[in-house]
């Protein structure tokens, strides 16, 4: 197992009008290759900064962030977005599906532009949507949105699987059942997975758990025992 | 409280979306610019020519008479109600060669106040020979300047009828309100082309009567000309003006009658006396002949008189000779008898011895003798005393001289008759002898030896007598003759002189007779002219007769500014300005309002949060609505306000200015605000917009404010019929799919776009087409139809050989390609009530023509032959009469006469009109051969100094009257050209404003509505120019929809308006160059991708937070 994901130092500071908000104010944790980690914190910890910057949406003041032993904080750019095309598969909370395209067009508006892509069907099919691929969001319910989501970050072929409070949108059973498919996403195709939530009860399904406040880790922990998503109760 | 809140949140509403304020401003001003500007533009145009017109006092009817307008009629039509002024004036055409060419001008007398000429240099004219010329006429003439002269000719030679000095010094320059365009108009003289007008002083003309007369009507001039009022107001007085018209042209009729009756009797009263006047010389001449004849005659008699006279002169002579001998003769005998006379005296002096002896006895006898003697004495006496001197005087009478033969006989024989009577007294003496004798018988012896000696005595006695009356006779006779002589010598002198005086005579005759000769001859030359003269004169008079039946009452020609060319035709391009407002502005307000309902209706769907808020707070709908409305109403009131002044002040005059190239005599544009435009574009955008922003709010407002705070669900996507063509569909990468749906999943976004880039490309296009059809007359006139180089008109007077050495000379000239004789006339043509002028070409080879002309088809590209049962006619005319082929032109000859052919073919053509003819048909319908007066030549080479040069020596020749070149005329359309060019500009620009404004504000709101997917793409990794790609692609498609719409919107509108805008004598290019459609479609792109630009900047600042945030 090796080192997939490295934070050390990092700081982001945001200026708003005379007030400086420290974000993000010196992180370090580090994440394996084929882990399924659980970022948690309430609202304003940091995480979703965190996120951004992991995910190459946003740069960082200060510290290193090292991918696949690659140090992004430095990617500015076009090869900041070149590493968001080929190593980072995103999940939103509202799923932000294309409502113009069907679901696998969806899944092929990632695979189109990414150097490894997965088949958009086999992977649809992986995700559990063999019957609704050609459907267009307004017509699949927020379960099967987010099962598209997932199935277009999928189908990158990513180093990485971010997901951004994948069950934020979603009913408690259809959340359950999102859980699982990234559980077994991760367990199956030994894919990376990182998932961040504000809510603590499904911190017990992951691999390892990294807990942050007021934009520094508070604690950082490996769970030897990850539970499996269907005793998770919240 | 809340007002003023609400108050400072539309102000921060409207500074926080300046652009979206901006660009419904900017449409709005677009659309109301165009919309008041350009129907503002007609009554500008309007506007600024009866500014004009009335500044300068333009007539408002003009009269013109058949025969001439008297001082009495006049002040007649100065009395008619409603007419102000009347101001006579007198007008004529005349030819004058300038340049080496003949330009035909018309001089109208100068006008006091009406019809005033605006002086541009020098002055207007105050001697009889100075004149002011039309500002044109300088250009023309090629060099002439103030006080430069020029001298014109009458069309007959007859310019003294009408001017009194026929040379005129340029002391100005000025233009005349009759004239707004370059066109001057028809002649009836010439060509018919008229050139300039000269203005020259009333003293220049000789005319007794004024030609016509202007009007200028009460109250006219308050009106705006073209305007039914106005029309109204004028026709009153033309009314009241053709209800004494008649009236004045009888009495005028009348008077002319009169005085060509007088002026004929006068005429031939000088004739007869002339004819008079030839006869008595020619009976002087013959009395003068007979005389001649008679003097020789009298000379011949006289000569014969002399040989006469001579002659008997010649026998006077003779017979003098002859008397003479006679008389020498008688001398001879007288001698010889005085000799024989003294014998017997010597015997009787013997006997008397005897006698004595015998005494005795006698002296008885004697007694008794002396008895019987006494009585015998007696009888002696008498004689003596009677017959004596009668002898005597018969005697004397004959020794005078110069008595005629005849009065000699006469005397002869009285003389004889006397000595008759005298022997026979002799003879009584006898017998008184005897009766002695007797006595004595009785005394015997004495007695008879006494009487023997007596007797003997008596003998001797008697002898002796008759010896001396012999001598007496003799000497007489020589007298006679020695008279005779002297008479014959004077008789003889008389000869000579005679003879002299007949020799005088003769010469005297001869010198007379050679006078009689000359005098013939001089008679015969003279009465040769005088006859001519006379049987002129005579020709003149039966004209003058002929003319004088033929005289018809005069008609006056009540004419108003509709009889002004170019009032007419600057009126039309108006109407046509006016239906080009009718249609043009509206593309653009439909645009605006579209644009204005799309914004609003987003920008308020946009606040829907907001509306929530407020609603939730309790604001009632009103107060929540004002403030969307108030934010549409003040963008577009600002709008309309700037657009309505910029539009009505700015582009009438753009678009007056440009016509300006055609109208270069209109001094100033007006452009005033038409309130009605300013009020009704304004109440329709605002309206427009207002409205729009009602029922978005409405839709919003009725909604319960929870539903409002809650996202609005986004449009679902649909699948397009384009899907259900697999074939393509699934050809299609998946960038294309995705860039379809989303181009038909926002339909209102779609038409909208489509319609502004069609409205961007059609103007475009409409600009380029308008260009190219105007081109189009110089390059497919020029180049296409009419193929020769340039015209030489021909006098038509020089002798034939001069003309033929022209013909040589056309033939050798090496700048000449080729020519053809041609007779190029202007003609007009009717239909219904409509006349046209045309020209009427008659090649002389019509199988020629091909090479100068090209009567083709425009569309089908035949081409066509003449032939001797019709013509061919160009396309305009054709259009303009309404006539296809096969129907029936009526091309008018002359005033009174037509005649009528058949149309066989239509042929392209761009610029003025013409109808083609055979020299064959041509002799068929109007009875009569072509004159050739021009001819049409083509040219190897085409350039200035060829030309130049081509013209000198073409001039040369005396049959060459004038040479024009085909290339000043393309130049003219070129320069035509360049005023387009303004006009152009006006499109372009509003074509890429309109395509700006829609687009960016129709790309501003799909990117707002469109902000999360777009950033969900830049999460999922799609590079700057992915994301631009993505929804680039679709303003591209957009755009070339749009442009595709555009072409066909782009043709239809020009093919409108080329239709509306062309003039009469042109017909403009009807098809757009594939270079325009180039260039208004990579225009369009240009404005699109400018747009683009801006747009990726736009899509560059996406923040990808956004798509972490939740449905707005």
């Amino acid at each position: 197992m090796r080192e997939i994901v490295k934070l050390s130092g990092v700081r982001k500071t945001y200026k708003m009008g005379e007030v400086e908000i420290h974000a993000v104010d010196g992180i370090d944790f580090e994440i394996m290759e084929g882990e399924f980690t659980i970022i948690v914190g309430p609202s304003g910890a940091g995480k979703t900064t965190v996120l951004n910057i992991l995910g190459g949406m946003d740069t960082c003041d200060e510290g290193q962030v090292l991918v696949d032993q690659e140090d992004i904080a430095s990617y500015r750019g076009r090869k900041l977005t070149s590493y968001r095309r080929n190593d980072i598969g995103f999940v939103f909370q509202f799923y932000n599906l294309v409502q113009n395209l069907t679901a696998k067009e969806n899944v092929e508006l990632a695979t189109q532009i990414c150097q490894r892509p997965l088949d958009a069907e086999e992977v649809l099919i992986r995700v559990g949507l063999s019957e609704r691929m050609d459907n267009f969001p307004a017509q699949l319910s927020g379960g099967e949105q987010q099962r598209v989501a997932i199935a277009r970050a999928l189908a990158k072929n990513p180093k990485l699987l971010l997901c951004d409070e994948p069950t934020g949108a979603l009913d408690y059973s259809t959340g359950k059942a999102i859980l699982k498919l990234l559980q077994d996403t991760c367990r199956k195709h030994k894919m990376t997975v990182i998932v961040i939530t504000h809510n603590t009860a499904i911190a017990p399904m992951a691999d390892r758990i990294i807990k942050i406040k007021n934009g520094k880790v508070s604690s950082q922990k490996i769970n030897e025992h990850p539970m499996p998503v269907e005793e998770i109760e919240w | 409280m809340k007002k003023h809140m609400l108050i400072k949140e539309f102000f921060m509403e409207v500074k926080k979306s300046r652009n979206r304020f901006l660009s419904i401003l900017l449409i709005v001003l677009l659309g109301v610019a165009f919309f008041a500007g350009i129907r503002a533009t007609s009554p500008d145009m309007e506007l600024s020519a009866d500014a004009y017109f009335d500044d300068a006092s333009l007539m408002d009817i003009r009269i013109v008479s058949t025969l001439g307008l008297t001082k009495e009629d006049v002040d007649v039509l100065a009395k008619i109600n409603g007419v102000e002024q009347v101001e006579p004036s007198y007008s004529t055409d005349v030819f004058c060669t300038v340049n080496q060419q003949q330009l035909i001008l018309r001089l109208n007398s100068m006008t006091e106040s009406l019809n005033q000429i605006q002086v541009t240099q020098g002055r207007m004219p105050e001697q009889a020979d100075e004149c002011l010329v039309d500002a044109n006429f300088l250009e023309k003439s090629g060099g002439l300047t103030i006080g430069d002269t020029i001298t014109v000719t009458a069309e007959d030679d007859n310019l003294g009828d009408t001017l009194k000095g026929d040379t005129f010094t340029i002391v100005g320059v000025g233009n005349s309100p009759y004239y707004l365009s370059l066109e001057r108009g028809t002649s009836t003289i010439g060509t018919g082309q008229l050139s300039s007008f000269v203005i020259v002083p009333k003293e220049a003309f000789s005319l007794d009567v004024y030609t016509e007369a202007s009007i200028k009507v009460a109250g006219a001039d308050q009106y705006v000309c073209y305007s039914d009022a106005y029309d109204d107001c004028v026709k009153k007085v033309s009314d009241a003006i053709d209800e004494i018209d008649e009236e004045r042209c009888e009495i005028r009729y009348a008077t002319l009658q009169a005085d060509g009756n007088q002026q004929i009797d006068e005429a031939k009263k000088k004739i007869s006396d002339a004819k008079q006047e030839l006869t008595d010389a020619e009976q002087e001449l013959a009395d003068g002949r007979q005389k001649i004849a008679d003097g020789w005659e009298e000379i011949t008699d006289k000569e014969q008189e002399l040989v006469d006279a001579k002659q008997t002169i010649h026998e006077k002579e003779q017979d003098l000779a002859d008397g003479q001998k006679a008389i020498n003769d008688g001398y001879e005998t007288y001698d010889q008898n005085v000799a024989a006379l003294n014998e017997q005296v010597a015997s009787i002096n013997d006997g008397w011895a005897q006698l004595e002896s015998g005494r005795q006895e006698l002296n008885q006898g004697i007694e008794e003798y002396n008895t019987q003697k006494a009585a015998f004495d007696q009888q002696d006496a008498e004689w003596n005393s009677t017959y004596a001197p009668q002898l005597e005087q018969v005697t004397a009478a004959l020794t005078q001289p110069g008595l005629l033969a005849e009065q000699i006989a006469q005397y002869k024989a009285l003389q004889q008759q006397l000595q008759a009577a005298k022997e026979q007294l002799e003879a009584g003496r006898e017998q008184l002898a005897e009766a002695a004798a007797k006595i004595q018988a009785s005394q015997q012896t004495i007695e008879e030896k006494s009487a023997q000696l007596e007797d003997g005595a008596a003998q001797i006695e008697k002898g002796k007598a008759q010896l001396a009356d012999a001598l007496a006779t003799l000497d007489e006779k020589q007298k006679e003759i020695n008279d005779g002589a002297e008479a014959l010598k004077d008789a003889k002198a008389e000869l000579a002189d005679g003879e002299q005086k007949l020799a005088d005579a003769k010469v005297e005759l001869a010198d007379k007779e050679q006078e009689l000769n000359d005098a013939q001859e001089e008679y015969d030359t003279k009465s040769a002219d005088a006859e001519t003269e006379i049987s002129d004169a005579e020709v003149e008079i039966t004209d003058a007769e002929k003319e004088l039946a033929d005289l018809e009452v005069p008609t006056w020609y009540v004419l108003n500014r509709n009889s002004i060319q170019t009032y007419v035709e600057y009126g039309q391009d108006a109407q046509r300005i006016a239906a080009i407002g009718n249609v043009f502005p509206v593309i653009f307000f439909l645009v605006a309002a579209l644009i204005c309902l799309t914004t609003m209706t987003r920008m308020v769907e946009e606040n829907r949060m907001q509306i929530g808020t407020l609603k939730a707070l309790g604001y009632s709908n009103g107060i929540i609505a004002s403030k969307y409305i108030l934010y549409a109403l003040s963008a577009t009131l600002a709008g309309s306000l700037l657009g309505t002044v910029l539009g009505q002040k700015l582009l009438p005059v753009v678009i007056i200015k440009a016509y300006g190239i055609l109208y270069n005599n209109l001094p100033t544009v007006l452009s005033p605000m038409h309130h009605t435009y300013s009020i009704l574009s304004t109440a329709m955008a605002t309206g427009c917009t207002v409205l729009a922003t009602v029922f978005a709010c409405y839709k919003e407002t009725i909604s319960v404010p929870a539903k409002l705070m809650r996202p609005e669900a986004p449009k679902s996507g649909k699948r397009i019929l384009l899907e259900r063509v697999t074939f393509i569909w699934k050809h299609l990468n998946f960038s294309m799919k995705a860039t379809f749906r989303n181009l038909f999943r926002y339909k209102k976004r779609f038409f909208m776009t489509v319609f502004g880039i069609g409205g961007c490309m059609g103007l475009l296009l409409v600009g380029f087409g308008l260009r190219d059809s105007i081109m189009a007359i110089g390059d497919r006139q020029y180049g296409k139809v009419c193929l020769y180089n340039g015209t030489i008109t021909i006098d038509t007077d020089a002798s034939a050989e001069d003309q033929k050495e022209l013909t040589t000379e056309l033939a050798e000239n090496k700048a000449i390609d080729k020519s053809i004789k041609i007779d190029m006339s202007t003609v007009d043509v009717k239909q219904s009530t409509e006349k046209w002028s045309a020209y009427l070409m008659v090649p002389q080879n019509p199988e020629d023509i091909k090479d100068y002309v090209t009567l083709r088809d425009r569309i089908s590209g035949d081409t066509y032959k003449m032939d001797d049962s019709h013509v061919i006619i160009t396309e305009k005319l054709a259009k303009l009469m309404e006539l296809s082929v096969g129907d029936t032109v009526f091309i008018l000859d002359g005033d009174t006469s037509q005649v009528e052919v058949t149309v066989g073919a239509i042929v392209e053509n761009y610029f003025y009109h013409y109808i083609y003819m055979t020299p064959t048909l041509y002799a068929q319908l109007y009875g009569e051969q072509p004159e050739y007066g021009q001819i049409l030549f083509s040219m190897a080479k085409t350039d200035e100094q060829t030309e130049d040069q081509l013209r000198s020596e073409i001039m040369d020749y005396p049959a060459a009257s004038n040479v024009s070149f085909v290339r000043s005329v393309s130049e003219r359309i070129a320069n035509m050209l360049k005023s387009m060019d303004s006009v152009i500009y006006v499109l372009v620009i509003s074509a890429g404003l309109l395509a700006f404004v829609v687009l960016y504000n129709l790309n501003n709101i799909n990117i707002c509505e469109r902000k999360r997917e777009l950033a969900t793409l830049k999460v999922l990794g799609f590079y700057e120019g992915e994301v631009s790609q993505y929804v680039l692609r679709e303003n591209i498609w957009l755009t070339g929809i749009g442009s595709i719409f555009g072409l066909g919107f782009g043709w239809l509108m020009h093919r409108f308006i080329i239709i509306t805008a062309e003039i009469d004598i042109m017909m403009f290019g009807r098809d757009i160059y594939l270079r325009s459609y180039l260039i208004s479609i990579a225009l369009t792109f240009v404005f699109s991708a400018l747009v683009n630009l801006a747009m990726h900047f736009k899509l560059k600042k996406i923040d990808m937070v956004e798509s972490m945030k939740s449905v707005e």
